[in-house]
């Protein structure tokens, strides 16, 4: 026991040597784990969607991550950035390490193996490997679990989630996205076919009968509320909204493929099963 | 000596309309040549194509017996100049930077330039406006500054042409009888001169010859004199007019009937207030 | 009202300006730099930071603001000679967004049409083919028997901007999230993309075309009387009005391809010219080059650093400098000032 006390100690004094002191995280999945592997105060700025936890949403904000600056982040002198695929210009990422920057870049994909390279790459980043390890293997088993008890194809509900209603469109999330993603790892099915977020007409939707609409609750027209969804002429006339099956979801949570995937797919499946089940 | 500037059996189309059917015109050295006709009846086309800027579906124009076509556009614009009716311009160019521009094929420093410039605008009477602003002007001001920058153009050239598209048609009498005098001047000075006339007087006045056109056609070509008889005034302009001579010109002179202009005699009231009764 | 400045002055004030304010744009960013930096920066013996910040981000930009600016300006210049009209402008009668719908298709479509590697030449390629062709539509639609029909002008460029927004539109409907960004910057204009790659090929491009463009003064000027006029005054101009289209199609599909559409700066900038020393296209060619690289260069900085550290699309502050000046000069040219 002394010795493995003496091993862990050495082991974070090690660790703590080369540990980051000023980090810049840019992608909202990245700037969840590095404060769920506890190193959120070594965080000095992020991107502008990156708003969880709390801590993280009251960093300075360096703009979007499609349309960065290098000198931004070259002005806040961190010593590592940690960010994914998804950062434009890509010209950025070899400015910075010509600046002498330690570049951390990850897969962003919205998938199970995107997933576990972002994880172990933060944590190998971080020298919290063997905490990311961990993270991974409960996220994997609360998925499991979900999917145990609600298998995937065949009679689940219909699903449709809303991104956000800009412009009088109702734009959904259809295949190939994280929310096609969530419901069916939920033992849901998607309502709609097409590839993307895409804006669907009034009468796909009543063709579509969906037993759930799901919301995010903010989104780019401003806070998202049940009235909203309830008054929207291509939505009023649904079954799913006249009963009342009308979800207003954090989109953080939801389609953020972080650290709290397995929260979220549990959150979910209650969604469309909980309610669901009991009035059936 | 030049051959000057001869079109032959020249025919334009346009769709299926013959702007000019078969014209021949010849513009020597040294004669001024006018060419009259009614509204509509080619004139203007007939100079374009005496100045290259109009493509012919028959017939051919030679400048010193060499087809037009066959001359570069610099070289051409070393020997003739062409005024056209209306020019407007979008920018606010100066009037003596609009007359200046018929000297650019010359490649000369911008002094020499200007002072050509200066000089031309004196001949037309528009000294004192060189510096005004071009799209400002009225339409007789307008005239005279084309008229300059193309008398600008072959300033100084070996055996100059000049074609003139109505040069006088916004003028005031005044300076109506000034350009076509000064028009004349650069004709005996050895100049080949074409002009389009609508004004019949002025056009005997100021012209060795005349081409008269009518519906596309040559009606009659020939010196003035010869040309201004009533039968053929009233075969190209579909006039009655009686031909006098003018009393102290020599030169022929017409003098239209007045249909439907009422016939009440009328005397001078001696009401009015004009300096000149009084004087 | 027309001052008419001495050309040589203008010339070197815009020169002048143009030098100063990219001087002080390398000088300005998220990281204050003194001058001692920047000069350490450029002659090597400061840190890695330092040297980044100043040798390849911000030097890069402003070379770029500084081509792309003068190319546009002398463009638009240029193309209101062509059209006898003070109102064209390449953003305005479609020509920009033309080049940008060619571009935007390759990268839409470009992977499944040839493949990864030619995507790199295929893009400026596309937005210069883009630019050519809408240039020569417009020409060919808005002169006939040589004279300019300002309003067939002016229409055909909001018929261009619909066509290539309806075609956008589809093509954001099959484009992918990643895809989907790109084809905002393509729309809003952005010198966020300037690596020297980018500045190398421009001036491969931009500075030969500029040259040529300069030679074409005198002939500019004699067009603005009328084709027939020009051909009188010994004008060569069938060939004269191809050069200038197909540079102007180099110089904005050039400046497209690296910088999406920026707007006004090739309206605004000659008819300020104009005003300062005269019609005349020997003066305002010159002239347009280098005020419209300063406006440019400003214009990124305001860009930089108004929402600093995030940043601006530029296109959006040309427009909005430059949509106002628009609406001034359709005013003048109704009252018959213009």
């Amino acid at each position: 026991m002394k010795r493995l006390i003496a091993l862990l100690l050495v082991g974070i004094a090690m660790l703590g040597a080369g540990e980051p002191r000023r980090i810049v995280s840019i992608d909202p999945a990245v700037t969840e784990t590095v404060f769920q592997f506890g190193h959120g105060g070594a965080v000095v700025a992020t991107d502008m969607t990156s708003t969880w936890p709390a801590a993280a949403a009251a960093l300075p904000k360096l703009g979007y991550i499609r349309q960065l600056n290098a000198e931004g982040i070259i002005a806040q002198r961190p010593d590592l950035v940690l960010t994914s695929d998804k950062l434009q210009p890509r010209m950025v990422i070899e400015q910075l390490q010509q600046a002498g920057i330690t570049v951390r870049e990850l897969p962003g994909a919205a998938d199970l193996p995107a997933l576990r390279q972002r994880l172990l790459g933060v944590g190998e980043a971080l020298g919290e490997s063997a905490q990311a390890q961990r993270l991974y293997d409960g996220i994997t088993a609360r998925i499991d679990a979900v999917a145990r008890r609600h298998p995937a194809g065949g009679t689940g509900p219909r699903v449709l989630f809303i991104l956000h209603l800009m412009g009088g469109d109702v734009v959904c999330g259809g295949s190939g996205t994280a929310a096609d993603w969530l419901i069916r790892a939920c033992g849901g099915r998607n309502g709609i076919d097409a590839p993307g977020y895409k804006p669907v007409g009034a009468e796909a939707l009543l063709a579509m009968r969906p037993d759930v609409v799901v919301a995010m609750s903010t989104g780019p027209s401003g806070p998202m509320t049940r009235e909203r969804i309830v008054a929207h002429h291509a939505l009023t006339g649904l079954a799913a909204v006249q009963s009342g099956r009308v979800h207003l979801v954090d989109g953080t949570l939801m389609l953020g493929f972080g650290p709290r995937l397995g929260e979220a797919v549990e959150a979910f499946a209650d969604l469309l099963h909980g309610d669901g089940a009991a009035q059936r | 000596m030049s051959q000057g500037l001869v079109a032959a059996g020249v025919e334009v189309l346009a769709g299926p309309r013959r702007l000019l059917d078969g014209v021949d015109a010849t513009v020597a050295p040294g004669l001024v040549l006018g060419v009259l006709g009614a509204n509509g009846a080619g004139k203007s086309t007939l100079l374009r194509c005496l100045s290259g800027g109009q493509r012919l579906h028959g017939g051919r124009v030679e400048l010193d017996g060499r087809a037009l076509t066959a001359w570069s556009a610099h070289d051409l614009a070393r020997r003739r100049a062409v005024m056209s009716q209306e020019i407007t311009l979008a920018f606010p160019f100066r009037a003596a930077e609009v007359v200046a521009m018929g000297r650019d094929v010359w490649r000369e420093s911008d002094r020499a330039t200007a002072r050509v410039a200066d000089e031309m605008l004196d001949l037309v009477g528009m000294a004192d406006c060189a510096q005004r602003i071009y799209p400002t002007l009225s339409g007789g001001e307008r005239q005279r500054v084309q008229l300059a920058r193309a008398l600008a153009q072959i300033h100084g050239g070996r055996d100059p042409v000049l074609l003139l598209d109505e040069p006088v048609s916004a003028l005031d009498p005044e300076h109506a009888i000034r350009v076509l005098a000064l028009i004349r001047a650069r004709a005996r000075a050895g100049a080949a001169v074409l002009v389009v006339l609508h004004d019949l007087n002025l056009a005997a006045a100021f012209c060795d010859q005349a081409v008269f056109l009518r519906a596309g056609r040559r009606y009659a070509a020939g010196s003035v004199v010869d040309l201004y008889q009533p039968e053929i005034i009233a075969g190209v302009f579909g006039i009655q007019a009686s031909v006098v001579t003018h009393p102290s010109g020599g030169h022929p002179m017409v003098i239209p009937v007045y249909h439907g202009c009422d016939t009440v005699e009328r005397r001078p009231t001696h009401a009015l207030t004009s300096q000149a009764c009084c004087a | 009202m027309i001052l008419r400045l001495p050309r040589s002055v203008l010339l070197s004030a815009c020169a002048a300006a143009a030098l100063l304010l990219g001087i002080i744009a390398i000088g300005v960013g998220p990281v204050p730099l003194d001058v001692r930096a920047v000069l350490g920066a450029l002659f090597g013996d400061v840190d890695d930071a330092t040297t980044a910040i100043v040798l390849s981000i911000r030097l890069p930009r402003v070379a770029l603001a500084l081509l792309v600016g003068g190319g546009l300006a002398i463009a638009g210049a240029t193309m209101q000679g062509l059209f006898r009209n003070p109102l064209a402008d390449p953003g305005l009668i479609g020509v920009s967004s033309g080049a940008a719908l060619a571009a935007v298709t390759v990268i839409v479509l470009g992977d499944g049409l040839f493949g990864g590697m030619a995507g790199r030449f295929a893009l400026p390629i596309a937005a210069f083919a883009g630019s050519l062709g809408t240039t020569w539509f417009v020409y060919r639609l808005a002169r006939f028997c040589g004279r300019t029909h300002i309003a067939t002008m002016l229409l055909a460029g909001i018929a261009i901007n619909a066509l290539c927004g309806a075609v956008i539109g589809v093509l954001v409907y099959v484009a992918n999230d990643d895809q989907l960004r790109s084809l905002t910057f393509w729309q809003m204009g952005s010198l966020g993309r300037a690596g020297w790659p980018e500045v190398w090929m421009c001036l491969a491009i931009m500075l030969p075309a500029m040259i040529w463009l300069l030679t074409l003064g005198r002939s500019l000027n004699a067009l603005v009387l009328g084709d027939s006029e020009a051909q009188y005054l010994g004008i060569d101009v069938q060939r004269c009005t191809r050069t200038a289209i197909i540079l102007c199609a180099l110089l904005v599909g050039a400046g497209v391809a690296v910088s999406g559409v920026i707007g006004f700066i090739g309206l605004v900038i000659p008819h300020l010219i104009r005003l300062l020393i005269g019609p005349d296209h020997r003066g305002v060619l010159p002239g347009a080059a280098c005020a419209g690289g300063a406006l440019l260069v400003a214009a990124d900085m305001g860009a930089r650093t108004a929402a600093a550290p995030a940043e601006l699309p530029v296109g959006l502050l040309t427009a909005a400098i430059g949509a106002p000046f628009f609406l001034v000069l359709l005013l003048q040219q109704r009252r018959g000032a213009v």
